[in-house]
């Protein structure tokens, strides 16, 4: 398996050492665009814990802590990078990519409690406005949590509004770059993790939605519907992450249309005559591909029936976003439709034609037919019971260059003993016995 | 440059041939690609005291391989050779006969049986060097990729020049060559036919030329037999690697 592809490193002149990466590069690479997402978090933290404990806001300190868990997050996911980018070993042949998957699991399934969480104190907020349904709900569902509005002044709420548009923000651009990495250098996790990243950054913006409506409009439950809405978005990507974890840890096939170009490709190679199995997963995020395939040709030209089916079947996975692939490509020999037939012979003209009849042959060619070739061909002196020989020779069918007029409707039957199978009598094409390959 | 002539026969091995079915499928296809209406089909009359049997043995063959390929009965014509300047779909070598085309269809049945994918055309490849001979192979090539509809793939592989340090491999070629690549390119163009031309430092000839068909999807490597070379020509080290099906064209074939 190819290792992970490195950030472009500037090349040094022969003989000196080389550049150290700029900024830009490091940045740009895995570990890099970790430690960006940590800065931006402690200043979060920071920013969020000091404002919140300032305003007594439950708003502010519970996201700020929130966001101290994302810190802790972002550690672990460079421990995971660090242990994917392992090179593979005699344990661990296909190295240990799939570790990534364990922290996208992780991510979804805390999103999924992220967002229902969120989606509960929103609609706890959104009864809130409705007193005499607030009550009747609660009266049934009693571990609803308590509602928590905003408290703030006149002064302070520019500063709430202006950090939690900032904090908005900087999460958008800091998830997009996340995730570009993460998908340029085939980190699941860094993926994941920017992903997260984005919701949070839009459950902060809806926080300022709804401090801005209160200050604004003084109508702080114009936050509540919108928080539904970005409840849901952080629900579904919880789900889509878990699911696309779940599926790489199990192993699960690629999906359904990618199996079916890899077929479709294998099959437009010359030579594949038919695909015997195709097993499909992924590992990180190389695509791994077991397929064995049936032809007809020899092992030279078989090298470059396999050239074909690799080289096409890996631009095609790279096509698809995955970063790598591997290929394990087995052939079979192709399956070859054999029988047995018999000509018979008669003396001609110092040599030997198809006989018109068998009571006038002399000898019997008793041929091995593969995919409709004659492989082998043996020639015997006619026998006294040819019926009883040609059946000890398992032939299915017997030759004759019947003269004209053509042969009745349905074939004959050549007398054999009562209670074995009968063998049909066709009409031979040729007369010539050099189809049989007996000459000389 | 016009096509081949249509009235070229094509022709099978009636006897000889091993993959009799796929054979004359390909000869099939062959034949409403290029607007043959004749197959000829060689076959050994019986002589001496059953030569009065020829004509029966004739009729039973028309009648089986109409049969097969669903051709009319009136369009296959069984010869006791092969005219001069056919092209033969057999796999094996009429080495004997440098007046043919002979055409291997390596167990393929035909130039597009294979699905196509969409976005990437299949091809005939023509290889070319410095001389003349490509340009033959070209006459046909172009017949079958437009009666196909596949493009055209011309090939070239060179040594490295010594002393010259250009990483591009189309630097080193010689202006023969060059020339040819402009002749044959030029053609292409005139004659409305999709094409791209690779040019590389292979180590190998023969395996550079089966490399570059097998990767570029082509569905047919034309290539002309030398008219010097007598151990060791490419057309017939083509034949033992390619699983592309291989068309070569004789010495004394005039296109």
């Amino acid at each position: 398996m190819s290792s992970q592809p490195e950030a472009p490193v500037a090349a040094a002149p022969a003989g000196e050492p080389p550049n150290p990466p700029g900024w830009r590069a490091r940045l740009a690479s895995p570990y890099g665009v970790m430690w960006l997402v940590v800065a931006m978090y402690l200043v979060k933290v920071t920013v969020k814990l000091s404002a919140g404990y300032l305003t007594n806001s439950p708003v502010f300190i519970s996201d700020g802590y929130h966001n101290l868990s994302d810190i802790l997050q972002a550690f672990a996911v460079m421990l995971v990078v660090f242990m994917a980018r392992r090179p593979p070993s005699a344990d661990y042949p296909l190295g240990k990519s799939n570790v990534e998957f364990c922290s996208s699991l992780v991510i979804g399934m805390g999103m999924l409690w992220l967002g229902w969480q969120f989606a509960v104190e929103s609609g706890v907020g959104l009864l809130h406005q409705f007193p005499a349904v607030e009550q009747l709900v609660r009266d049934r569902l009693s571990f609803l949590p308590a509602h928590a509005p905003l408290r703030a002044d006149a002064a302070s709420y520019p500063w709430l509004i202006g950090i939690m548009a900032a904090s908005g923000l900087v999460s958008a651009i800091v998830s997009r770059h996340q995730i570009a990495v993460g998908r340029r250098t085939g980190h699941a996790s860094l993926v994941a993790d920017g992903r997260e990243t984005a919701s949070d950054g839009r459950i902060e913006l809806i926080a300022m939605a709804g401090v801005t409506g209160q200050f604004v409009f003084n109508a702080p439950w114009l936050e509540y519907p919108l928080a539904l809405l970005v409840a849901g978005l952080v629900v579904r990507t919880g789900c889509e992450l878990s699911a696309q974890a779940f599926r790489a840890l199990l192993q699960h096939s690629l999906p359904q249309d990618v199996e079916g170009h890899i077929r479709a490709i294998t099959m437009d190679v010359a030579g594949v005559d038919e695909i015997d199995s195709l097993k499909t997963f992924q590992v990180g995020q190389v695509a791994v591909c077991l397929l064995t395939v049936r032809t007809r040709l020899g092992a030279e030209k078989v090298a470059f029936v396999r050239l074909g089916v690799e080289q096409r079947l890996r631009d095609f996975l790279e096509q698809a976003g995955f970063i790598s692939s591997e290929i394990h490509l087995n052939f079979r020999a192709a399956t070859v439709d054999r029988r047995r037939i018999a000509f018979a012979l008669s003396p001609s003209g110092g040599g030997l034609v198809v006989a018109p009849a068998l009571e006038s042959a002399d000898h019997l060619a008793i041929c091995d037919v593969e995919d409709g070739r004659i492989a082998r061909a043996r020639l015997y002196v006619k026998p006294d019971r040819p019926a009883a020989f040609l059946q000890d020779k398992l032939v299915g069918r017997l030759f004759l260059f019947t003269p004209p007029p053509e042969p009745p409707d349905r074939p004959q039957l050549l007398a054999a003993a009562s209670g074995e199978p009968v063998i049909p009598i066709e009409q031979s094409t040729v007369l010539d016995p050099g189809l049989l390959p007996l000459e000389g | 440059m016009h096509p081949p002539d249509p009235r070229s026969p094509i022709a099978v091995d009636f006897v000889r041939t091993g993959d009799r079915v796929g054979t004359l499928a390909f000869a099939r296809e062959l034949m409403q690609c290029l607007g043959v209406d004749r197959l000829h089909l060689r076959v050994r009359p019986p002589a001496a005291d059953q030569a009065h049997l020829a004509a029966e043995q004739a009729r039973r063959i028309r009648r089986d391989v109409g049969a097969l390929t669903e051709i009319p009965e009136s369009c296959l014509v069984t010869v006791p050779e092969f005219p001069a300047g056919a092209l033969v779909v057999e796999n094996v070598r009429a080495r004997h006969r440098p007046d043919l085309v002979c055409l291997a269809p390596m167990g393929e049945r035909g130039l597009t049986v294979r699905a196509l994918e969409a976005a990437r055309a299949a091809s005939v490849l023509v290889p070319f060097g410095n001389g003349a001979s490509a340009w033959q192979a070209l006459r046909l090539a172009a017949a079958i990729a437009r009666g196909s509809r596949l493009e055209l793939l011309f090939y070239h592989t060179t040594w490295r020049i010594p002393g010259l340090a250009a990483e591009n491999p189309a630097a080193h070629m010689c202006p023969e060559a060059v020339a040819m690549q402009a002749r044959l390119e030029t053609q292409a163009t005139a004659l409305a036919i999709p094409f791209q031309t690779v040019i590389e430092c292979a180590a190998d000839v023969a395996v550079g030329i089966v490399r570059a068909a097998v990767l570029h999807r082509s569905r047919l490597i034309v290539v002309p037999q030398s008219h010097s070379v007598e151990v060791g020509d490419y057309c017939h080290q083509v034949l033992d690697k390619s699983p592309i099906p291989v068309a070569v064209i004789g010495k004394e074939v005039a296109l």
